[in-house]
């Protein structure tokens, strides 16, 4: 045989080899579309965004809820009421009187609203003390699943989340969750309402520099001011001087929470009692006109009787020791035995909540002193430019007027 | 000089066509692949400019300074829309070399879709090298916002 013959063969074979091999690096380029894809993934970024900028624009026709429907639904039951007010006739009757509807509003601000009204405490978990607007976050969740269902159509799954935490780390304001858990792969937007925005509560007006104000009258304030005037000369000093300062600069920082007068919890009760105050006068007149309007011309005071035999009930059954008294006004007495009953419960929530958020913040204020330390020992900042750069710090904790928003989608 | 008495030499001959023929049609399946894939990247380089023209029109559409837009970007004035028709858009938003078409649609509570803009006009779009982009974006009213969704369809002038 000769092998010769066969050497150009052999080439032929090589060469359509090398083509076969080319033709797979070049197989991608067919069947891959890099650039379409990585458009694909970036519009589906920016689905999230939009649809989130979108619902928070968008108004409701009519937004109606029961106020206190949960508690109507338990009293209407009870057996020491007439069975003409049980059944559908009783569920009409308390939507009738306590059914409130607000016409036009953008779902940012009923967000706002359910947020700042719900009172959530930190006591046995997580605890939503306003019993009153359980049925306003209900139907709050309900459209606004429908209406990110109609956004989102078929071909992404969702997860709504508004927390309002006026003080960071603290589980106390409002919470609402629509949807399923979020999975890792999902596109996320996020981004931050205003709370119903109130310049001035009860004579405090909740802005940065006049916190910062009210701070620097602090006992803490001066006893910070009196390390840093005094700075240590021997490196064994330093020691003592950062673990005083860390404990300075965390009771400052609760006595921007708790003060009696500018504290930001006692400013975000009075927020969401504002609100509650207002939704349950608002129920009052509504319900005062709305009997008025039946029996007016008759007996003028049938209506009011009516009312405050029912609010009477109410009273009764939620606060068994401390019945309404005669001569007592609606409102403000279910207000009086609400704040006194959230009270309680912000103590003993509070006093649960705190010890492990105070060890989390003393760790957040040392990493912070350690910080602030090493600035002075490296001669770069002023004693003054530190002090700002601590009280700029503590107030940043703060987040009372605003909520924070976010939506995930992922692919169904 | 005994190989030139070897005349099994010739076989050589017949194993060269072959491996010819083998080696044309390896050059014409590679040369096809090349072409291919140079049509290809071509065709999608294209695609990739009418994408980023559509991506931009939209995004200009949509935000503050559009004229359908009146306040904040992604909510389109409804009212605007009667006055404002597609010359109009065209001179604030031309992409020299391409031509567009813009839509919006606006879904009602029952998430039905209807569509507001262009009203009884018809679609003047060519049927082939097309690409679309679209918004979701809030639509206000007199009273309400509701959910819309504006969509710019772009080609290239010939």
């Amino acid at each position: 045989m000769n092998k010769r013959g066969l050497s150009a063969m052999q080439d032929a074979i090589l060469f359509v080899l090398m083509v076969s091999i080319s033709g797979a690096i070049l197989l991608p380029a067919f069947t891959h579309d890099v650039i379409k894809e990585s458009y694909v993934e970036r519009e589906k970024d920016e689905v999230a965004a939009e649809a989130l900028v979108v619902l928070l624009s968008m108004t409701k026709d009519e937004f109606s809820y029961t106020l206190g429907e949960e508690a109507m639904n338990t009293i209407l039951k009870d057996e020491s009421v007439a069975s003409i007010f049980k059944g559908d006739w009783g569920k009409d009757i308390s939507k009738w009187l306590a059914g409130r509807t607000q016409y036009h509003k953008c779902y940012g601000e009923l967000i706002a609203e359910c947020l700042t009204s719900q009172l959530m405490i930190p006591w046995n978990g997580k605890f939503k003390a306003n019993f009153l607007t359980y049925g306003f976050s209900e139907k709050l969740k309900e459209n606004i699943s429908r209406e990110l269902k109609i956004i989102l159509g078929d071909e992404y799954d969702f997860n709504f989340t508004a927390r309002w935490h006026p003080v960071i780390g603290l589980p106390f304001g409002g919470e609402i969750f629509v949807g399923h858990p979020p999975p890792e792969n999902a596109y996320v937007a996020k981004t931050f309402i205003t709370i119903p925005y109130v310049p001035e509560i009860n004579g405090q007006i909740i802005a940065p520099e006049y916190l910062k104000e009210k701070l620097k009258r602090s006992a803490y304030f001066k006893n910070i001011c009196d390390l840093l005037d005094a700075l240590p000369d021997r490196e064994e000093e330093w020691t003592e001087f950062e673990n005083e300062l860390v404990e300075n600069v965390t009771n400052l920082f609760f006595s921007l929470l708790f003060n009696k007068t500018y504290g930001v919890i006692k400013m975000a009760l009075d927020m969401i009692f504002k609100n509650i105050e207002d939704m349950l006068k608002g129920f009052i007149e509504k319900a005062e006109r709305e009997l008025e309007e039946i029996y007016g011309g008759i007996i003028q005071n049938v209506a009011h009787i009516i009312l405050r035999s029912l609010a009477e009930k109410i009273i009764e059954k939620i606060f068994p020791d401390e019945p309404l008294e005669e001569n007592e006004n609606i409102v403000d007495g279910l207000m009086d035995r609400i704040s006194r009953y959230i009270e309680e419960g912000i103590r003993y929530g509070l006093r649960e909540a705190l010890s492990p958020i105070r060890e989390l913040f003393e760790n957040m204020v040392r990493d912070f002193v350690h910080y602030i330390i090493e600035m002075i020992k490296g001669g770069l900042e002023k004693v003054n430019e530190i002090v700002e750069k601590i009280l700029d710090w503590t107030i940043e904790r703060i987040r009372i007027t605003k909520a924070e928003v976010r939506l995930s989608i992922w692919e169904v | 000089m005994e190989f030139l008495k070897d005349k099994r030499g010739v076989a050589e001959e017949f194993t060269t066509l072959p491996a010819i023929m083998v080696v044309m049609i390896g050059f014409a399946i590679f040369f096809a692949m090349i072409a291919t894939v140079y049509h290809l990247h071509n065709e999608r380089m294209e695609d990739k400019e009418l994408f980023e023209v559509a991506h931009y029109v939209v995004s200009k559409l949509t935000n503050v300074g559009s004229p359908l837009v009146e306040d904040a970007s992604l909510i389109i004035d409804e009212n605007k829309l009667e006055n404002v028709g597609i010359d109009e858009l065209k001179e604030y938003c031309y992409p020299i070399g391409y031509d567009y078409y813009v839509k919006i649609y606006e879904y009602s509570e029952d998430g039905s879709k209807e569509k507001i803009y262009p009203r009884n006009v018809g679609d003047a779009i060519p049927d082939k090298n097309r690409v679309s982009a679209s918004r979701k974006v809030a639509i206000k009213g007199e009273i309400d916002v509701k959910y819309g969704e504006l969509v710019v369809i772009v080609w290239r002038i010939k």
